[in-house]
């Protein structure tokens, strides 16, 4: 179990990485961190790994306090985002290098890297050096390098985005797989929210040096707390509305809201709609039990399994909505300029604070 | 191949006289007087301007003459000596570099290849001037290999700039995630540099320990000031004998320098490749 407790962190250069981020990881579970670019997630990766010290707050792993101690004495790996194989080290050496340091007999050594070669599925590759391995043979490497430590977590930063994406979907199976065998906690860095969302037992959600939301995925998707969750979490319609004097929702151009909220919601909020929650209906007015919107198609993509479809409503305001390819058969004239209604319920909407 | 592609390779010397005249001229101004000394070397006879034969009884004159095999013995285990010396300082200040951040890291970067501008009559006067000051009240034992101390340390202080040039270049290319691997799985400080910062360092070691040790070998003039009657280098004797009379054995012992030289410039310049790449 890894716990950061109120940690800070400022660079020399005075930037502040980290502003005190509280985090408790479980044993066993698969844990991913995910945040855009330069939000601070490799910062807190390298610091659990014992990279860069904490200013402030502490780092626990298994209870003890580590945030003082040496990368090389703590029991937790990390694979690089470069990996760092060692180019002058056959697959077998790199592999054993961390059991030869802590200077484990020969015997013990053979088993475990045995071990972790077959649960990395690089068997036969053992002679072989890094130069003659394709990026995520040398993934692989690096993971399994890490797991011979029996280590009490593996830390990953970024591993599949040098990968090309077809490879990718399937490392990111094999480490899923890796993680139930091996019953390690992981906890994986990553900026891509599908990742994310496919991979992990509970996830963080990262800005600018916080953490905004920690849950399950499903959770975190279905209920984000913030409009930035709901937005980098898959794509939403982020829609200002009003709590009025009887505490009902009002947003403007909608028809059909008789939604009425408690009275702890501030009056200015916005209300988030999943794109995939719009439906659409042309040349007809949808049931008044629907909640409803009227505008033209500004942007139409076809993406094959759906379609993103952007319609511009009376209020200026972009709606954006995607259908399965069912409901887009079902929709016959679905043209660029054409005029159309937006519907969804009421129980698609999740209220925000500002 | 496009006409248009052509223009951006270089020129096909061949088909121009003129820069083909220019090669030539150049190759035979350069090498004329190198080749000359090696043809000389077989020459039988003592005079040395008159061809009368082949022979090889220079070089086994050359070989039995006790002084010049001193000599010879001495420059070998002074550049040896340098160039151990060198490396090892040479990896201590580019890993310093590299490594740290520290108070006047620039100054000090620039400072490491001074001695290469320095011109080498200065470096020689001031050396001679320093070891007097400094070990002129003490003796360091005119016996070999302590003789040799001097030079040694002079010798040094022209290879060290090299060599911690070409490890810098090369250590530079280094990726600190492989430093990183190394501490994460266990190795301290010291472990690390040795099992994963050394071995990338290889291609780099072996070129500048050739470079040390041609330097070495070849020097002239800053030898010429720090060494003593006792501790004659082969360049400084073959100066000292051809004061006396310009015989072919000199051309002998000049030739076996001449491809010591050549040998280890150009292993130096096949691994120098290497340095900068991968
Ligand atoms: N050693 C450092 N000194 C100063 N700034 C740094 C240092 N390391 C990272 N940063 C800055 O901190 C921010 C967060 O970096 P990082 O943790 O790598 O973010 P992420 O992995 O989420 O992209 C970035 O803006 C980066 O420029
Ligand atoms: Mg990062």
């Amino acid at each position: 179990m890894i716990e950061i407790k109120n940690v800070s962190k400022t660079f020399p250069n005075g930037f502040q990485v980290l502003k005190n981020v509280s985090l408790r990881i479980e044993k066993g579970e698969f844990f991913a961190l995910l945040g855009p670019s330069g939000c601070g997630k490799t910062s807190l990766l390298r610091m659990i790994a014992g990279f860069i010290y904490p200013d402030e707050g502490q780092v626990l792993i298994d209870g003890k306090d580590v945030s003082e101690v040496a990368p090389y004495q703590r029991a937790v790996n990390m694979v690089f985002q470069s990996y760092a194989v060692f180019p002058h080290m056959s697959v077998y050496d790199n592999i054993a290098y961390g059991l030869v340091v802590d200077k484990i007999s020969k015997k013990e050594i053979a088993n475990r890297v045995t071990e972790v070669v077959q649960l990395v599925q690089l068997e036969g590759l053992e002679k072989s050096m890094p130069s003659q391995l394709s990026g995520g043979q040398k993934q692989r490497v690096a993971v399994a390098r890490a797991l011979a430590k029996k280590p009490k977590a593996l830390l990953l930063d970024e591993p599949l985005s040098a990968l090309d994406a077809k490879l990718r979907e399937g490392m990111r199976n094999e480490l899923v797989k890796i993680q139930k065998k091996s019953a390690v906690t992981f906890v994986f860095v990553t900026h891509d929210q599908s990742e994310a969302l496919s991979i992990s037992d509970r996830l963080a959600v990262m800005r600018d040096g916080d953490i905004l939301q920690v849950g399950r995925p499903y959770g975190v998707y279905e209920k984000p707390e913030t409009s930035f969750v709901a937005d980098f979490i898959g794509s939403t319609n982020l829609l200002p509305a009003r709590l009025d004097d009887n505490n009902l929702v009002q947003i403007d151009g909608v028809k059909g809201m008789a939604w009425k909220l408690d009275h702890k919601w501030p009056r200015d909020m916005y209300i988030t709609l999943r794109p995939e929650k719009v439906r659409l209906m042309v040349d007809a007015v949808p049931d008044k039990s629907h909640i409803m919107a009227q505008g033209v198609i500004s942007v139409l993509v076809y993406l094959g399994e759906k379609t993103m479809v952007e319609v511009k409503l009376a209020s200026g305001k972009i709606m954006k909505c995607s259908l399965s390819e069912y409901e887009r058969k079902t929709i016959s004239s679905l043209k660029m300029g054409k005029r159309v209604w937006c519907f969804w319920d009421e129980k698609d909407m999740m209220p925000l604070a500002k | 191949m496009s006409k248009k592609k052509r223009q951006n390779e270089p020129l096909n010397y061949s088909k121009h006289i003129l820069p083909r005249l220019m090669f030539w001229f150049a190759v035979i101004m350069l090498f004329f007087p190198i080749i000359s000394i090696v043809i000389y070397s077989f020459n039988d006879s003592k005079r040395i301007t008159i061809w009368r034969g082949f022979t090889f009884n220079n070089y086994t004159k050359a070989f039995f003459d006790l002084g010049l095999r001193e000599a010879f013995i001495n420059s070998l285990t002074i550049a040896a000596a340098s160039t151990v010396i060198s490396l090892v300082l040479g990896i201590m200040s580019a890993y310093l570099l590299w490594r740290f951040r520290f108070w006047g890291r620039t100054f000090y970067g620039s400072m490491l290849s001074l001695p290469i501008v320095v011109p080498e009559i200065c470096m020689g006067v001031s050396l001679l001037l320093f070891f007097n000051k400094v070990f002129g009240g003490i003796s360091l034992g005119s016996s070999w290999p302590a003789n040799l101390i001097l030079i040694i340390i002079a010798h040094v202080t022209f290879c060290f700039p090299f060599v911690s040039m070409v490890i810098s270049a090369r250590i530079n290319l280094y990726s600190f995630d492989q430093l990183e691997a190394a501490f994460d799985l266990g190795a301290n400080e010291v472990r690390a540099f040795f099992d994963v910062v050394l071995p990338f360092l290889k291609p780099a070691l072996i070129a500048s320990a050739m470079l040390a040790f041609t330097l070495s070998l070849d020097d002239f003039v800053i030898t010429f000031f720090t060494s003593g009657p006792d501790s004659v280098t082969f360049p400084v004797k073959v100066y000292s004998m051809l004061r006396f009379s310009v015989t072919p054995v000199v051309n002998a012992a000049s030739t076996i320098l001449i491809v010591i030289t050549v040998l280890l410039t150009l292993g130096g310049m096949a691994v120098q490749k290497k340095v900068l790449i991968d």
